[in-house]
């Protein structure tokens, strides 16, 4: 049992792992509890923003967080080992040298917004409004955004082999990128294994309790109780609500402190894993109605020579109440009836199929944060609570996009470095 | 026109999972009827009429269970508990070799066996010893099907036995011939059209068979019949074990049928808040079905495994054998009475339900009760006993004087018995001991069960010298074994008349090919199998037997083959043979490594790093390999349910207006 720490980091995803590896960084003594069996039952963070629904809050910035340059200087100083970055674009060739296929990466390719495209539900007029002023501003931007008609904007869809449309119009954004989460985790994980030891790093711990100079919590062998010095960062997902309603909210109210954000609510979100008999093209993510969909592929592209046949497709479901994440009354609308409806048009009228071949569904409960919270991350608490030289803080934005989740856990470390 | 879902809810939802063979079974049928004596509404779902896809779960509120119909609507239906009925793992550990056509499941080798006219020579290999391995052995030889059968354990933990099955079916199996091998498979190679070189390493060395088949038979793992995951959710899988019938497998129906009891009674017991005076009955039914399960495994704790000086039963496993309730002590001195020799404490009891006269009375093993097993005085000698033990453990001996004996044995082979024939008597080991003369073949008495196998089974009375008659328990005919491959084939089915033959085009090549077989069985006589052809699920679940006929895509193992179709074998790559995740090429060292490196400590994280099951056959080639190798990860996996979804495609209805 560690004598005392700096900082405890609580918490179960990829979050965690960042903002414990920052603190590392910088010098601080970390004890990192996870209430969960491990790092890798944690499925709320997306490898992309799928930046839906566009809210106003969805900004060039938000955007710009989705680019190369901008989420591989996010994700690569946190990361230990490479993060290698494979571009279906010629522009992007990837340079002479070594690369390791089997290392965390982030993959660029464009991102297509199509409209009008027969039997598929369209992006609603208000919201196409927002596509349109996201060109304009994208183009001041120097983002480079393209518009397409007709079949140019439709063939461009990934695994589209439907009936060409004249109607079809679309805009695309070239080079917005999504990261390979697990190998991401896997990589930090590491990396805090190797520093952390077996003491300091404790999965599946028990019931963690905040005690008034640091935490208490049950592991092998018996309770142990950790003095902290300078605080403790919890990072808010779906699967530590329980403890933050149990732990974080009374000390809260007990301290008389305020919210500084906090989640609307939360969204089980589909993930549906559809496959085709014909390989697909990676090159682009494709937004149609509700849907964004991708090519599912890890490591290089073309690795092995293996053809993709795996589309990726994610739909926001059912809205459910935060009490009752993660599971809960709300959670029998996943694979609704209108979730079947909304891929059977993806699959006729995109996809050009005759069979539903699906390999996979998985729900995902994420949080969803007020959409102007989203595209201002400097401040990544959603509550602070000060007792002497210590500071407990809960931090907003741990789950959703990668490129958010590091961004918010970066800073979040950084308080308390 | 679009696909239409409708809505359903239950308490309790029982589905069949994919390739299951029987639906329901028999512990279906006991889960559901307990349940609805409980007041729960219980949904099954199931081959044909609903086909499952997929099951949803809803950690602490059960689950969401998605089925189609016939008509192609898509059922969601909402259940407070689901209990997923698995088919039993077919596959040993991967090794060089696995995934071709050369090996096969158990249940598919039955199928070929059953129903087409595939060769099992020059001799067939069973990997695993548990009684259907053995049994199913019994039955090659029986009929001449393979002249020599061998089948192999793989080491599994097996309480104090070498093996995994029942002494009786061990027994019977090398009786007729059969030998039981204990090694390490190294790998499987093709040697020519229906030909096969398996290698095994054992502890003299490395031993080369030249096989016409191998059969994966199991099992191969001791795994738990009903798993919950996640823990408290309500959210169970029940392996099936029963058979369509009863004596088919007895062993596999009781655990089964007690199982089936077991889980009913827990999830009533989770769901109905209020049971009132039937609490007690349940928890009485809870109590009984983990004791019945429990006496399942006492043969693998208390074996019978008698030792031998030379050819001989040593003395003390004599002495043994001859204090066994279900043995004679003294009525044989003076007349024909049955010897019940099954000594292992096993839950079948067939003998003693068909016994007219009530003579026996299996009590054994209960508190305060001195064991039963044959009452002697009432035996009339009928020989109902012996037509139904499923393992030919039970004889009728007559020690008439000092020099012979009459010794009867059932006999199931393809030959029939004419007094006076020299018959070779074989010990339990299947040693020849000498020969004596057959006095009678009876046919059973009228009302028996006939035996499993093609020919009525019948009983054998031969003229014994005394001192054999407590060694020999086998008959051999003089020129058995070793009969040549056209005997062997015609002895399968003696009476059939030879069914037409269609011609079809296969891959562009005229074929001829028995009318009425299905395309899967078509491709294993024409020596065409697939990798992919192996599992021949009846549901067409595994989706990996994928052939364009007449220009449409089809399963093999669901269409049969008709004059002048066109078959084309698919053109996409057959799976990587040698890997654990054969349809993603996924190796074993890799996924090995990814945990270590990763140091994982949960299934759903091993899944999700290493993706083995995500490929096309939805973990049914590679689930339980897998399920090793994190138990070699120190994962704890025991108890862990592959929930993934789904297990097979949807057709579109049509397109609107098209």
């Amino acid at each position: 049992m560690p004598a005392a720490v700096d900082v405890a980091v609580i918490g179960t995803g990829v979050a965690t792992l960042v903002a414990a590896r920052s603190l590392l960084e910088a010098g601080r003594s970390v004890l990192l509890l996870n209430p969960d069996w491990d790092f890798f039952r944690e499925d709320s963070e997306l490898p992309l923003d799928p930046l839906w629904p566009l809210q106003k809050g969805v900004t060039p910035r938000r955007i710009f967080r989705s680019l190369p340059d901008q989420l591989l200087s996010r994700l690569r100083p946190p990361c230990p080992g490479p993060v290698e970055f494979w571009s279906t674009d010629a522009a992007d060739a990837r340079p002479e040298g070594y690369h390791d296929p089997e290392a965390p990466h982030a993959r660029a390719r464009g991102r297509l917004w199509l409209q009008g495209q027969a039997g598929v539900e369209s992006v609603r007029t208000d919201r196409w409004e927002r596509v349109e002023a996201l060109y304009v501003e994208a183009s001041d931007a120097g983002l480079h955004p393209q518009t397409l008609e007709g079949i140019a904007a439709s063939a461009r869809f990934p695994g589209f082999s439907g009936p060409p449309d004249e109607r079809a119009r679309g805009i695309l954004l070239p080079r917005l990128c999504d990261v390979d989460v697990s190998r991401y985790r896997t990589g930090l994980l590491e990396y805090l294994r190797e520093r952390l030891g077996a003491e300091l790093m404790v999965s599946r711990a028990g019931p963690v309790e905040l005690t008034s100079d640091g935490v208490r919590y049950q592991r092998e062998g018996g309770t142990a109780i950790v003095p902290v010095s300078r605080g403790v960062l919890a990072c808010w997902t779906p699967r530590l609500t329980p403890w933050v309603d149990s732990q974080f909210t009374p000390l809260l109210k007990k301290e008389g402190a305020a919210w500084a954000r906090e989640p609307t609510g939360a969204r089980v979100w589909e993930l549906w894993t559809l496959v085709s008999r014909d390989p697909v093209d990676p090159s682009v993510v494709g937004v149609a109605g509700d849907l964004t969909v991708w090519v599912s592929g890890e490591g290089a592209p073309g690795r092995g020579g293996q053809d993709l046949r795996e589309l990726a497709v994610l739909r926001p479901g059912a809205r459910v109440g935060l009490s009752g994440v993660p599971a809960d009354a709300g959670a029998r609308a996943w694979v609704s009836a209108e979730s079947f409806a909304a891929v059977e048009n993806l699959a006729r009228s995109l996809l050009g199929w005759e069979r539903f071949s699906i390999r996979s569904v998985r729900p995902r409960v994420l949080m969803e944060w007020p959409a102007e919270q989203l595209d201002d991350l400097s401040q990544p608490f959603a509550a602070r609570v000060k007792r002497g030289d210590r500071e407990t803080a809960l931090m907003a934005v741990a789950d959703g996009p990668i490129a958010d989740v590091v961004e918010c856990a970066t800073r979040a470390a950084e308080a308390f470095a | 026109m679009s696909l239409s879902v409708r809505e359903g809810q239950f308490d309790l939802a029982v589905v069949a999972g994919p390739r299951v063979p029987v639906w329901p079974s028999v512990g279906v049928r006991t889960l559901t009827a307990l349940a609805s004596e409980m007041g729960l509404t219980v949904g099954v779902f199931g081959f044909p009429g609903h086909r499952v896809t997929g099951v949803l779960p809803l950690p602490g509120s059960g689950g969401l269970v998605l089925a189609e119909d016939p008509q192609g609507r898509i059922h969601r239906i909402s259940a407070r508990a689901v209990v997923r009925l698995a088919a039993p793992n077919p596959f040993p550990a991967p090794f060089p070799g696995w995934r071709t056509e050369g090996l096969v499941p158990l249940r598919t080798a039955k199928l070929l066996f059953e129903q087409s006219r595939v060769r099992w020579t020059p001799a067939t290999v069973i990997l695993g010893t548990g009684n259907g391995a053995l049994r199913f052995g019994s039955r090659l030889i029986e009929t001449e099907a393979s002249p020599m059968v061998a089948c192999v354990e793989l080491g599994g933990p097996w309480g104090g036995k070498s093996f995994a099955g029942w002494e009786v079916e061990r027994r019977r199996f090398e009786t007729l011939g059969g030998r039981v091998l204990n090694g390490k498979l190294l790998r499987l190679d093709r040697k020519g059209p229906g030909l096969w070189e398996l290698r095994l390493q054992d502890a003299r060395g490395v031993r080369i068979l030249e096989v016409g088949r191998v059969v994966a038979a199991g099992p191969f793992h001791d795994q738990p019949g009903v798993r919950e995951y996640p823990p408290g959710s309500c959210l169970y899988e029940m392996e099936q074990t029963g058979p369509a019938a009863r004596p088919d497998d007895v062993e596999g129906w009781v655990l089964e049928e007690e199982r089936g009891r077991w889980l009913g009674a827990r999830i009533a017991r989770s769901l109905v808040a209020d049971l009132g005076e039937r609490k007690e009955a349940l928890e009485k039914t809870l109590r009984r079905a983990r004791a019945r399960l429990k006496a399942c495994a006492e043969h693998q704790g208390l074996p019978f495994a008698p030792a031998y000086d030379g050819k001989w039963l040593s003395r003390d496993a004599l002495e043994r054998l001859r204090s066994f309730e279900g043995v004679p002590r003294q009525a044989q001195k003076a007349r024909v009475v049955a010897s019940l020799e099954c000594v292992e404490s096993i839950p079948c009891n067939l003998c003693e339900k068909v016994c007219p006269e009530s003579a026996i009375q299996i009590r054994r093993g209960v508190e305060g009760e001195s064991p039963t097993f044959l009452i002697e005085s009432d035996c009339t000698a009928c020989g109902l006993c012996l037509a139904a033990c499923p393992s030919g453990a039970a004889v009728m001996l007559h020690e008439r004087d000092q020099s012979t004996s009459l010794l009867t044995l059932p006999w199931s082979g393809a030959g029939d018995w004419e007094a006076g024939d020299l018959a070779t008597l074989v010990n339990r080991k299947g040693e020849r001991l000498g020969s004596a003369r057959v006095s009678t073949q009876q046919a059973l008495p009228e009302g028996a069960p006939s035996g499993p196998g093609p020919k009525p089974l019948r009983l054998v009375q031969i003229e014994v010298p005394t001192h054999l008659v407590w060694q020999a328990r086998g008959l051999r005919a003089p020129r058995s074994p070793g009969v040549d491959a056209e005997v062997g084939e015609a002895s399968l089915r003696p009476d059939a008349a030879e069914p037409a033959r269609a011609e079809i085009l296969l891959d562009g090549e005229k074929r001829l090919v028995r009318e009425g077989l299905t395309v899967s069985i078509a491709l294993f006589e024409l020596g065409r199998a697939r990798g992919g052809d192996a599992l021949l699920c009846p549901d067409g679940s595994c989706g990996l037997c994928d052939v364009t006929i007449d220009g449409v895509k089809q399963r093999a193992c669901q269409v049969k083959v008709r004059r002048g179709m066109a078959i084309r074998l698919a053109a996409r790559s057959e799976p990587a043979p040698d890997a654990l995740c054969p349809c993603l090429g996924v190796s074993e060292e890799r996924a090995l490594e990814r945990m270590k490196q990763g140091k994982l400590s949960s299934c759903e994280a091993a899944v999700a790093v290493t993706h083995v099951g995500d490929g096309r056959c939805h973990g049914q080639l590679c689930g339980a390999a897998f399920r090793k190798l994190m138990a070699d990860a120190g994962i704890d996996s025991a108890e862990w349910s592959d929930w993934r979804f789904p297990w097979t495609d949807w057709q579109l209805p049509p397109r609107p207006g098209g």
